[in-house]
């Protein structure tokens, strides 16, 4: 009887292996992750690209700096609304194969494709942000570009 | 007789499901170490892509002049424009087999082909984003550079 | 009898179920090697990654180039680094001069730029830190003067016996095997220099007290001449050269492509006159041979076009 016991448990020992294998083998023979490092580097030179290009005869750090500030700004006199504008001209062209959050904190110029704010801690795969450099010379915000997996 | 039996072949059924246990635990190792492999090989052509990215945009013959790279490189609009013309065999130790695509936005969407050896095959690709910049409206204009490499 | 046979089945079944296990191992074993030698060829991927990206060009690894009798450029030995950790004595190289701008020797060492954007222009060459340069010139050497030729116990005092030592010689003397300084130097020291003489470098060693010249080649500019320091073997300078003019060319063609693309695009206003004047400039220069080309390349008339568009806020040459 006692032998026939220790047997089961020697059967049943190998069926937990076994299962624990398949497990080991399901979990690890998942595709390759999306690369990371690269993920976050495109995205850094994104933003410093978006800082530097041309708005309204200035750059877009300017436009948006103006934005923060609440200053009149462009021929339209609203630079949030060119800064919006611009945003959504450049991610439609150039973002279309990520999901994404790209927004200037302190205001409402948002450009929001799958990636909500709620969500993002932990579905990231990259957030990096640069500073905004209001006309008195201090931050006044950060442009932030969060690429949700 | 059936028990007798039984016992006699103990040993070696002891043996196969000793062996399968094996078996099956080196599956599990090769099949982890092909998927970190493919993990790393990922990396590695995407650094090597970034390298070709990087070199772009401090070539001579591309880049802005020296006043508008205070702050980051840029890439001369006009410049790029008679490089994609040009003979891109002296080119090749540099860049090697890789497509090197620039698109910007100067009201609309526009594309240049700077550089192309590619060899038909499994590609894979790299994008930069910076600006490239107009000597004629001194402006800078949001650009992307993707570089395209042979893999196969 | 049947326990035998039993016997024998038990073996049967060992042996099918070892094989089965060998043959499962070796499958396995295999797959395993095949993964780590693609991930090798990745590795080195990675590494000639890394390193281009610290070399500004490389020249075509193909190049066949004949100057002088039957001078051919060797395969795969040319490389442009100015990453210090790879620099390769043997094989430097350089890149072509600036319009606006010269590079610094410092006195007794050659010395790296290290910028990551490398105007056109910087005479960048890799240098050796086991190796001392010396520069004998009688009267000025453009880029400063290092040691006076008859200043034979300072030159004597920088050579050690266990030191390399490449020498150029700039003073277009009786002959480098009389030049004064040279013989300052202990018999007992080998020496590899470069002697520029008119119109000529000439590629010499001395070796148990011998001097013996390898090779000559026709001397261009000061500012080419000035990777003989560090090259010291004359292929290798020579093909350098040659691959360096020719890019050289690419660079100034593209200028002047590019000048009269915004010619033709821009309205008339005060920058066509200087971009007229620059275009006029690069197409002459673009024609001409290798001598007058390079001495194109370094006469003032492009720099002072170049100062001229940009203190009127005109689109540049380069």
């Amino acid at each position: 009887m006692k032998r026939a016991q220790i047997e089961m448990i020697g059967l049943v020992f190998i069926v937990l292996l076994l299962v624990v294998g398949i497990m080991l083998y399901l979990r690890f023979s998942s595709p390759p992750e999306q690369n990371n490092e690269g993920t976050f580097q495109g995205a850094t030179s994104f933003l410093v690209a978006l800082k530097e290009s041309a708005v309204c005869d200035a750059s877009f750090e300017r436009v948006a700096a103006a934005c923060i500030e609440g200053h009149a700004f462009c021929d339209s006199g609203d630079p949030c609304l060119e800064a919006q504008l611009f945003m959504d001209e450049i991610t439609s062209e150039f973002l279309v194969q990520h999901k994404f959050n790209l927004s200037i904190e302190r205001t409402d110029v948002q450009v929001v494709v799958d990636c909500e704010s709620g969500d993002q801690r932990t579905l990231l795969a990259a957030a990096p942000r640069t500073p905004i450099v209001l006309s008195r010379g201090v931050i006044g915000g950060n442009i932030v570009l969060s690429i949700c997996r | 007789m059936k028990r007798a039996q039984f016992q006699t072949l103990e040993p070696i059924l002891v043996i196969i499901i000793i062996v399968l246990l094996a078996g099956v635990g080196l599956l599990f190792f090769v099949n982890v170490s092909k998927t970190s492999v493919a993990h790393d090989i990922s990396t590695l052509h995407e650094r090597h892509l970034t390298a070709a990215l990087d070199r772009m945009t401090t070539l001579p013959e591309l880049s802005c002049p020296k006043s508008e790279t205070e702050n980051t490189y840029c890439i001369d609009l006009y410049k790029a424009r008679v490089f994609a013309t040009q003979d891109h065999i002296p080119y090749y130790a540099l860049f090697g087999p890789t497509k090197i695509t620039l698109r910007w936005l100067d009201g609309t969407a526009k594309e240049l082909v700077l550089y192309d050896a590619l060899q038909s095959g499994q590609v894979r690709a790299a994008t930069t984003y910076f600006t490239i910049y107009d000597p004629l409206t001194d402006e800078r204009l949001f650009a992307m550079l993707t570089v395209q490499r042979d893999v196969s | 009898m049947k326990g035998q046979l039993e016997s024998s089945f038990q073996w049967i079944f060992v042996l099918v179920a070892g094989s089965i296990f060998l043959i499962l191992f070796g499958l396995l074993a295999r797959g395993c090697v095949q993964a780590t030698e693609t991930k090798t060829t990745g590795l080195s991927v990675s590494t000639a990654a890394t390193r281009l990206t610290s070399l500004a060009w490389q020249p075509t690894l193909t190049t066949e180039v004949s100057l002088i009798g039957d001078l051919s450029c060797p395969a795969g030995t040319l490389t442009l680094t100015h990453d210090s950790a790879t620099a390769s004595i043997d094989a430097p190289t350089f890149l072509p001069p600036s319009l606006n701008g010269r590079s610094e020797i410092e006195t007794q060492q050659l010395a790296l730029t290290a910028t990551p954007s490398i105007p056109l222009g910087n005479v960048l060459y890799a240098y050796d830190a086991d190796t001392v340069y010396l520069i004998l010139a009688q009267g000025t050497f453009e880029h400063g003067t290092v040691i006076p030729a008859t200043a034979q116990d300072t030159l004597a005092s920088h050579i050690s016996s266990t030191t390399k030592t490449l020498v150029l010689l700039t003073a277009a003397g009786r002959g480098y095997i009389e030049n004064a300084a040279l013989d300052s130097i202990p018999a007992t020291v080998d020496v590899r220099g470069v002697a520029r003489e008119g119109n000529e470098m000439i590629f010499f060693e001395r070796r148990n007290g011998i001097m013996k010249s390898t090779g000559a080649i026709p001397y261009l500019h000061e500012a080419l001449a000035i990777g003989a320091f560090v090259s010291a073997d004359i292929r290798n300078f020579a093909c350098a050269r040659a691959e360096v003019i020719e890019r050289m060319r690419a660079l100034t063609v593209i200028y002047e492509q590019r000048t009269q693309m915004l010619l033709d695009r821009m309205p008339t206003n005060t920058c066509t006159q200087f971009l007229e004047a620059a275009q006029t400039l690069l197409e002459e220069m673009n024609t001409k041979n290798n001598a007058a080309y390079i001495d194109a390349v370094f006469a003032p008339e492009l720099p002072a076009q170049q100062s001229a568009l940009t203190y009127a806020s005109c689109p540049v040459i380069a």
